[in-house]
């Protein structure tokens, strides 16, 4: 152990660690200048040759040779008569420290000004140093502290902790008091009590930086202790520990408990982003998020995962029943981070992702797939017969006879063509040949996604910056596809007085999507080729929409070539979206009195894109549409009325948001047992979308010429049956191509939170808001029907007779009992009309309105009625946790049910249906082992979530979905009863009898057969400290789902595994594994048998992360470094499923085995 | 607080914008365009040609899944499941009931247009109503008997377009037809004075019409008689001269006939329907509507059922179509009804002649002449029923035939000519039961017998 002061003695006092803080803000805020600054300091270069002189001398010599001032106290100076110094073209501080050597003086430069001070000295006796003490300052969270000041009480010994936290003093003697501070962290002070070894964990001072601790539900910051709400957050440590690169919702999966995040289980096309289950029908399903204290609107992607300080999700009505008609779907408030006084850094972060290329070898695909194709394709062309031939170049017919390439061979057979043998010989040279290689070669690569990230904040207490730019490029694993995208943020905040204060933030960001058809290998044949023998692109079957007899015959005629060669059109047709999104927030606070605020603000949003489609004349898209409207001129050629040259379509959208707030805020503790926190304010919100789509034909991209286009005369082709050579081509529609909507959105709100506490033991809270929008009725019934909630909690803990329980930190209880509310927008208060004509007078048509949909005053917010109960706890030294259970009843839910006929129609979008949603959450952190070397942590959540209808009025038995009792996400199937001895299916019906399979008894024997969606959700992370590494894993369960398997079919593009198994004689049927006879169709009715339901649980392996830090070593703080960190993370690395067949919904399709990786390299550098 | 309390003063005009990218109506033409709907104009509700006794259905077969088999066979609900499908008949005319309250309601607050206009189109608005509550009342009521109409339920007199209004309870025959009386008396002096571009929109003559057929319907056949004149005064005058024609596509077009008062049709109006053998067999072989609007007609002896199809536009198709709603000859009808009734049987006889002399060959015709009371009114029903076969009214004329005691019973034959239901002198059958679909959200109401 060496002794500190002898080798910083510059950093004994507190005092001066204070001074190097404040200083260091300064450097932050003056960053463009000091650089200046310094440069001139080192390029002044001192040369001074001086004997036994005063240091007064040699600081006036060193004043005139480098302009700068020093600022000392005479007398100490005074006292110096004999210093020697003798340097040659030296910097300053060499100067100043080969001058002040061996004096009790030191040095400290601030711009342009050098202080000399006296060193404060300890008395050097070393009788009196005969007990030492060492130990380790550490954060809450474990991290080593450096820089504490560890200093006698009462005496003027001190030293500072090292890097890691370190630290070791010798105290005159074994009774007395150390005392450990660190700005914004509470001083401790501990008396030593004869021990040798003391480890202290300093915590954050909450009279400093309460917003660090308080919880913000994006309108106020609550006390944990007095929130009665479901809320559940996260923190910046938890959400970092993986490696976080593009987006932020991915970092949140599993790690706070109601919220469910999985991007490969859909539901109703959209991917899993829900918190509490799904409580409408029609309406916004996705939770509504707020950043910084208001709603967004915008992409996810603007929110930047570095500039997350904490995700907090407000699950329950007591939370988030402030966010009124919002709210039914929980909230996610986002606070970013924000420059705090005392700390300034500037950090770079660099990341690098890499995910590998598709593995088609462990792709499910029977190894003889090709064999069921041919068997398929001989009993297509047996029933075509020999006259399939004949048709196939037919200038009529030809059109309406398209078959994969085997058909047609055996077509030759069948015709007298070919010989069987040449059949067959051609057949066997078509199957020995298999894409995936060619395919994985020619249209993937390793896909890779690099993010930069840098930002700089600082401050003091007058004004406060945070700067951010972000970039992310990303190229997809399929060639061609790629976007990018740049955002930049300011932040900044003003103490204009000790009343006042003004936040301003600014967001930027613009991004780049470039994306190209390239083919699903799904969609392809495994004996299609891509290129031709001399490595021309060639056609493949699917998309070419005619066979390539017809098209030679039509080729022939003078239309163009209507195939499609996946390798030209890559090259051909191309998707560029360009993106800006901007986000402006203001918000202005003056303190009235203590305790006393008011606060006005909003948030400006703006989020435009524009896509531009082009395929060129070269490309199948505009070969088939020239086709589709090909006409015959009768002398001769074509008229095309489609024109040649390439197809642009442009699409714009734009929305722009706002909303406006003001609120009053009174927080004040009444005595030493009231503390009331009530907020009461109004907000105005206003959301225009608009999107504008423009499509110009015949275009030339380089002059920017076009054609003009008859489009009235192409409608009459559109649908109308008029296209002769390719009546199956795509065509377009006018209304597609030009299309234009504006909605307009909005609302006027008042709301207000009250909390009262006593005794910091019992709080009771209610809120309460009333929403008023134009898209909503006039009924006052429901107009001024406000949204509320009342809560209450107790802190069991503090109570008197806890008091002895030493193991439990905290206990508390809390129930919460409100309505949330939702917005669905697809219906309106008034009769909206539909035009139309009255055909009666056949030649001269009357135009008319017809009832689109009925009118509604009653028209309403959906509305969620919520049961939350609570229950949180901290026990031993570092575990806690909470346990909750809740109960939704979403009811007036828009759907299009069943009304009195009446009041004008049979169906009518009306607030009538009902959903309940019934959960357990479970989360538990614990710190088992907190060491100075070695720490190890452990998040667990847990939640299930039951949902099912209430009440439904739209009778239609064969949907099958959506029925009373049963999940919204419901699976309905018939049970499987083998197959009979001429290998047809049979099923027991609904009586229990068994029979054979017809698509008549399909919708009738039904039964349920389980949730599509995960109803119980895990996440298990562990972290493991060991000195300047971590280790991080993350493991992910999701379960009680069930999924459908495919079934082999021959029919398939690529069939599965097992797709020769099927039933051929009688016997067939004793094996259980087998398929029914090869039938047309029979796999979708098979796929909707239990025998093809499966428990579709799963684990999934999500992150391990490896870092190292290098923060502390000597060589990172030569170059000023203060955190440098490495880390390392592979994600997705593996699944295993609950069933037999090991079919993992994560994988994202049944065919491929196994999950792709991603491996990330991160970079981390603070100054 | 200041900036609440403005944020609330405007906070109605915030919010009170008007959505784009659908269409609302807002200006008087809006409204006027509303009014040509063909859901208004041309979707009376087929099934009530499947209750009439001139229809067969020839391919009926137990169980009854199907609506039409269901309505042709008299059961007591025509769809077999009370969630599954929809009210036939109640669901179509509520729908038009729907267009008309809508104008009725709102044509105040069109942003344009005169206030003549406006008045015009609200009383074509109730006009339509009344028209359509005279079928609801005469489909779900008993026919009107002075003694009983009050006490008789009928049917809500549904007046809001507003989904979130409750359905009123079931009013009284009486009350009902009160309701169309006034509506058509108050719409009368805004009706305008002629159709004649559009027989599908209201005309004094067209109110007149209606009102004749309302009071016929009620009994009252001296005001049916004294209307009808009044339609005729009002109105186009012409009944179209078969004579002078080759076939039904020469009648011309409905929109602008000049022998149609209120032109009105079903969405199924130019299906094939199958006439009974008697109903054919009751014709003269030389009447020329047989030729118009059936074929097949063989040697006239109709021997198998099915053979023979009509169609309401004409064999030849067309846009001639049979209008369900009022014409000339229905009030010469009307008055010949009104006439032989009060036993003044010449006059009876003199405007059914003016009706079958245009349906004859000249050279064959000869003008029908009878003594007898009852002799006149048969042939005067049998009339209503050859120019009239499927246009909806056949079957309250049975409803008002069966009051007097004067309705056969009605057989209906399944697809192996195995009788299937009957349809009783004074059954309950002859009063539709409300649709378990309406009685589902109406669970208070009394359910007809």
């Amino acid at each position: 152990m060496y002794k500190n002061y002898t080798t910083k003695p510059w950093l004994l006092h507190p005092l001066y660690a204070k001074i190097l803080l404040i200083m260091r803000l300064t450097m932050i805020i003056l960053i463009a200048t000091l650089m200046q600054v310094s440069a001139s300091t080192f390029a002044q270069r001192i040369t001074i040759d001086r004997h036994n002189v005063t240091l007064e001398s040699v600081l006036k010599e060193i004043r005139k040779q480098t302009g700068y001032s020093f600022i000392y106290d005479a007398r100490t100076v005074n006292d110096v008569q004999h210093v020697s110094v003798s340097v040659k073209d030296a910097d300053l501080t060499d100067v100043l420290k080969r001058t002040l050597n061996g004096l009790d003086l030191t040095y400290e430069i601030e711009g342009k000004i050098v202080s000399i001070v006296k060193m404060k000295t300890l008395p050097v006796s070393p009788g009196n140093f005969a007990f030492q003490v060492t130990g380790i300052v550490t954060l809450k969270y474990g991290a080593p502290l450096g820089n504490v000041t560890v200093s006698v009480k009462g005496a003027s010994l001190a030293t500072m902790t090292n890097d890691d936290g370190t630290y070791s003093i010798e105290a005159p003697d074994p009774d007395v008091v150390l005392v450990f501070s660190f700005i914004g962290l509470k001083t401790q002070e501990i008396a030593i009590k004869g021990r040798k070894k003391i480890d202290v964990v300093l915590e954050e001072d909450v009279s400093n930086l309460d917003e660090v601790e308080l919880v913000s539900t994006g309108y106020q910051r609550i006390k944990p202790e007095r929130s009665t709400g479901s809320i559940s957050t996260i923190n910046e440590k938890q959400f970092n520990s993986r490696i976080n690169t593009t987006d932020f919702v991915t970092g949140l999966q599993n790690k706070l408990p109601g919220l469910l995040v999985n991007n490969d289980i859909k539901y109703e096309e959209e991917p899993l982003f829900q918190i509490r289950g799904i409580s409408t029908f029609n309406g916004v399903r996705k939770p509504l998020i707020v950043v910084d204290g208001y709603p967004t609107e915008l992409d996810l992607e603007s929110i930047n995962p570095n500039e997350i300080e904490s995700v907090t999700i407000l699950k329950d009505a007591a939370a988030a029943t402030i966010y009124g008609a919002r709210s039914s779907n929980g909230v996610i408030v986002i606070e970013r981070k924000k420059a705090k006084v005392g700390r300034s850094v500037v950090n770079f972060r660099a990341t690098t992702s890499v995910k590998p290329k598709e593995n088609y070898e462990r792709y499910r695909w029977d190894k003889n797939g090709y064999k069921a194709i041919v068997e398929n394709a001989r009993v297509e062309s047996d029933f075509q017969g020999s006259f399939l031939w004949e048709f196939l170049p037919d200038i009529y017919l030809g059109s309406y006879f398209t078959y994969p390439e085997p058909v047609n061979i055996l077509a030759q057979g069948n015709a007298g063509v070919l010989t069987e043998a040449e059949v067959n010989q051609k057949l066997e040279s078509l199957g020995a040949y298999n894409n995936t290689k060619d395919y994985s070669r020619l249209f993937q690569r390793n896909a890779v996604t690099q993010t930069y990230n840098v930002d700089m904040s600082g401050g003091n207490d007058k004004a406060l910056y945070y700067f951010s730019a972000n970039y992310v490029g990303g190229t997809s694993s399929l060639i061609k596809n790629d976007n990018n995208r740049f955002q930049l943020t300011g932040r900044t905040s003003f103490n204009l007085s000790k009343k006042l204060s003004v936040d301003v933030g600014l967001s930027y960001q613009e991004s780049k999507n470039n994306a190209a058809p390239v083919p699903d290998i799904a969609s392809l044949y495994p004996y299609e080729r891509l290129q031709d023998a001399n490595g021309n692109p060639a056609a493949v079957f699917n998309k070419s929409l005619v066979n390539p007899y017809y098209n030679q015959t039509i080729m022939a005629a003078g239309l163009f070539d209507n195939l499609y060669y996946p390798l030209q059109e890559v090259n051909e047709v191309s998707d560029k979206t360009h993106g800006i999104n901007n986000r402006i927030t203001a918000d202005l606070r003056y303190k009235i009195t203590d305790g006393l605020s008011i606060n006005v603000g909003g948030v400006y949003e703006r989020a435009k894109s524009e896509s531009n489609y082009l395929a060129t004349e070269r490309s199948s898209v505009v070969r088939q549409l020239m086709n589709f409207y090909a006409e015959d001129d009768f002398i001769g050629g074509f008229k095309f009325n489609f024109p040649k040259g390439s197809f642009l379509r442009n699409n714009i959208g734009d929305t722009r948001s706002y909303t406006i707030r003001a609120q009053v805020n009174y927080d004040k503790l009444l005595g030493t047992d009231h503390a009331i926190n009530v907020i009461a304010g109004g907000e105005i919100r206003d959301i225009v979308e608009r999107s504008n789509s423009s499509a110009v034909l015949g275009y030339d991209d380089q002059t920017l010429v076009h054609q003009s286009v008859d489009y009235k005369y192409l409608e009459t082709y559109t649908g109308n049956g008029m296209s002769v050579y390719a009546p199956l081509n795509p065509y377009v529609s006018y209304q597609d191509l030009f299309k234009l909507t504006y909605a307009d959105n909005r609302f006027v709100s008042l709301y207000s939170n009250l909390i009262y506490t006593f005794k910091n033991r019992y709080s009771l809270s209610s809120s309460l808001r009333v929403d008023q929008s134009n898209l909503f009725g006039t009924d006052p019934k429901y107009q001024y029907k406000p949204l509320w909630s009342v809560g209450a909690a107790w802190n069991i803990d503090r109570e008197k007779f806890m008091q002895d329980l030493k193991w439990l930190n905290s206990l508390k209880l809390r129930a919460a009992y409100g309505f949330n509310g939702n917005v669905a927008k697809n219906s309106l208060p008034q009769v909206i009309a539909l035009t139309s004509y009255n055909y009666f007078n056949q030649n001269n048509p009357i135009p008319a309105l017809s009832l689109l949909s009925q009118a509604n005053s009653g028209l309403r917010w959906e509305k969620t009625n919520n049961i939350n109960l609570g229950l949180d706890f901290s026990i031993f030294r570092n575990i806690s946790g909470s346990f909750e259970y809740y109960r939704k009843k979403s009811t007036d839910l828009l759907a299009n049910s069943q009304i009195d006929p009446s009041k004008g129609g049979s169906f009518a979008v009306v607030n009538q249906a009902s959903v309940q949603n019934d959960g357990l959450e479970f989360n538990l952190n614990g710190t088992w082992i907190s060491k100075r070397k070695f720490s190890w942590n452990t998040g667990l959540v847990m939640a299930y979530n039951a949902n099912k209808v209430l009440q439904y009025y739209s009778p239609d038995p064969a949907l099958r979905s959506r029925i009373i009792g049963r999940p919204l996400s419901a699976m309905f199937n018939y049970h499987h009863a083998g197959i009979d001895a001429d290998g047809e299916m049979l099923i027991t019906d609904k009586n229990g009898v068994t029979q054979k399979f017809t698509p008549e008894l399909f919708t009738d024997n039904l039964s349920y057969a389980g949730s599509r969606i995960p109803m119980f959700n895990m996440g298990l992370s562990n972290r493991v400290d060991i000195g300047r590494f971590y280790f991080y894993a993350m493991v992910n369960y999701f379960g009680g789902m069930r999924a459908e398997l495919p079934v082999p079919d021959v029919t398939a593009v690529r069939p599965l595994e097992g797709v020769n198994n099927y039933w051929k004689a009688p016997g067939d049927e004793a094996n259980a594994d087998i398929l029914p006879k090869q039938r047309y169709l029979y796999s979708s009715w098979l796929g909707r048998s239990d025998k093809y339901t499966v428990n579709a649980a799963y684990f999934t392996l999500g992150d391990v992360t490896a870092s190292y830090s290098f923060s502390g070593m000597g060589w990172t703080k030569k170059a000023g470094i203060s955190n440098l960190e490495i880390k390392v993370q592979g994600s997705n690395l593996y699944t295993v499923a609950l069933n037999k067949q090991n079919y993992s919904l994560a994988t994202g399709s049944y065919a491929k085995s196994y999950l792709t990786p991603t491996y990330t390299f991160l970079v981390n550098v603070s100054f | 607080m200041l900036i609440i309390a403005l944020m609330l003063g405007s906070c109605k005009k915030y919010l009170d914008i008007e959505p784009k990218g659908v269409q609302l109506l807002k200006t008087v033409q809006d409204y006027d365009q509303w009014l040509n709907s063909l859901e208004a104009t041309t979707d009376l509700p087929e099934p009530v040609n499947l209750l009439a006794d001139n229809t067969d259905v020839t391919n009926v077969d137990l169980p009854l899944n199907l609506v039409n088999e269901r309505v042709f066979t008299w059961q007591a609900q025509f769809a077999e499941d009370q969630f599954v499908g929809e009210a036939a008949i109640w669901k179509d005319l509520y729908r038009e009931i729907y267009y008309y309250n809508t104008v009725i309601n709102k044509i105040n607050e069109a942003t344009d247009g005169t206030e003549e206009k406006k008045q015009s189109l609200k009383a074509e608005a109730l006009l339509g109503r009344a028209y359509s509550y005279l079928y609801l009342v005469n489909l779900y009521g008993k026919p009107f008997n002075p003694a009983t109409a009050a006490s008789d339920l009928a049917v809500p007199f549904v007046t809001s377009h507003d989904l979130n209004d409750a359905t009123p309870p079931r009013k009284s025959v009486k009350e009902i037809y009160d309701h169309i009386i006034n509506d058509l008396t108050a719409a009368m002096p805004a009706l305008p004075a002629n159709n004649n571009a559009n027989r599908f929109r209201g005309s004094k003559a067209a109110g007149y019409a209606v009102l004749a057929r309302t009071y016929q319907y009620m009994g009252n056949h001296v005001k049916a008689a004294e209307n009808a004149q009044l339609a005729l005064n009002a109105g186009p005058k012409v009944i179209m001269d078969f004579t002078t024609m080759s076939s039904a596509q020469q009648i011309g077009d409905l929109t602008v006939r000049p022998d149609v008062m209120y032109a009105r049709v079903s969405r199924a109006y130019n299906q094939e329907k199958v006439p009974t053998t008697s109903f054919l067999k009751s014709f003269d072989k030389t009447d020329l509507r047989l030729k118009f609007y059936y074929n097949n007609l063989g040697d006239f002896t109709f021997p198998t059922r099915g053979l023979v199809k009509y169609r309401s536009t004409g064999v030849l198709g067309g846009t001639a179509t049979i209008s369900w709603g009022p014409t000339v000859a229905e009030m010469e009808l009307i008055i010949a009804e009104t006439a032989a009734r009060a036993n003044d049987l010449s006059t009876a006889l003199d405007h059914l002649d003016l009706l079958r002399k245009r349906r004859f060959p000249s050279g064959s015709y000869q003008k029908y002449v009878s003594g007898s009371q009852q002799d006149v009114l048969e042939k005067i029903m049998l009339e209503r029923s050859f120019e009239f076969p499927y246009n909806g009214t056949r079957w309250i004329d049975m409803r008002r035939l069966n009051a007097e005691g004067n309705m056969p019973e009605v057989t209906r034959l399944d697809k192996n000519n195995n009788p299937i239901a009957t349809l009783p002198p004074g059954s309950a059958r002859y009063t539709l039961q409300i649709p378990v679909q309406v009685m589902l959200f109406n669970p208070g109401w009394t359910q007809n017998p």
